[in-house]
């Protein structure tokens, strides 16, 4: 049976040292990334992500999320470092219950800035719809995805890589 | 756990709602997260909705089965005629 998501890579951290996890030459042949996280870490934390080792001013994104209690909107511009695919659901300290879902499209384009529209959600903490842009028309050949500080991710976090291809 | 909302039957004939839900390591030792968008858009006032929902099922067991039912498993709501549910596998190697 032919699969619509092609796994490339995964990771499940062990330990207790895991402060970064890295999807690293990854093949242009797709037309779309998606990125699954299942995570939790050692504070709780956002989870955040890097193109290309580019901590330029690239990054920006929208955040629509809640909490339970309360509703909104976030915005964050020319941002250093990193992207972000969370607001209010981000990362516990028990239990992996974060869960990320994360599509990047059209990601091997050397022509248009890249978008990236995530899915995050913790039921102990709300749910958030994120759209994140990377100013770059370099194709992505590698996703970083980073905690805060010296914190790290939660052994048995899994972070899994399909790809997608058109028609 | 609430996955989403349907239409119903008094709302325009020929009109579903759409759910969409993820279940990563259904089978792991750990709680099951959960994420479901769902959204209804009956071309009216009133019947547009969508919802963005993050659950737990604070159970280590692996998933073996899961029930789907209209309001609550055990209601007498029913689902209409032409209702369809797929469960998709996704595999990470």
């Amino acid at each position: 049976m032919a699969s619509t998501y092609t796994p490339i890579a995964t990771t499940t951290v062990s330990g207790t040292s895991t402060t970064t996890v890295t999807f690293s030459s990854i093949p242009s042949t797709y037309t779309d990334l998606v990125l699954i996280s299942n995570s939790g870490s050692s504070t709780a934390s956002d989870l955040n992500f890097e193109l290309n080792s580019d901590q330029g001013d690239k990054y920006s994104w929208t955040t629509l999320g809640g909490n339970g209690t309360s509703a909104g909107s976030t915005r964050y511009s020319s941002q250093t470092y990193s992207g972000r695919l969370n607001w209010y659901a981000y990362q516990s300290t028990s239990n992996y219950s974060l869960v990320n879902i994360a599509h990047f499209m059209n990601y091997s384009n050397s022509t248009t800035y890249k978008t990236i529209l995530s899915r995050s959600n913790n039921s102990a903490l709300g749910t958030d719809a994120v759209v994140n842009l990377y100013r770059s028309t370099s194709a992505i050949t590698q996703i970083k995805l980073l905690l805060a500080s010296n914190w790290y991710f939660l052994s048995g976090s899994t972070f899994t890589l399909y790809g997608i291809t058109a028609a | 756990m609430l996955w989403g909302y349907t239409n119903q039957t008094n709302n325009n004939a020929n009109t579903f709602s759409n759910t969409e839900i993820y279940i990563p390591n259904y089978t792991s030792s750990n709680y099951k997260s959960v994420s479901s968008d769902s959204v209804q858009e009956a071309n009216d006032t009133t019947n547009n909705n969508m919802w963005l929902l993050a659950g737990l099922w604070s159970n280590t067991g692996a998933i073996t089965q899961i029930d789907i039912g209209a309001d609550d498993t055990s209601s007498s709501y029913n689902f209409l005629q032409y209702s369809t549910f797929t469960l998709y596998g996704i595999k990470n190697s």
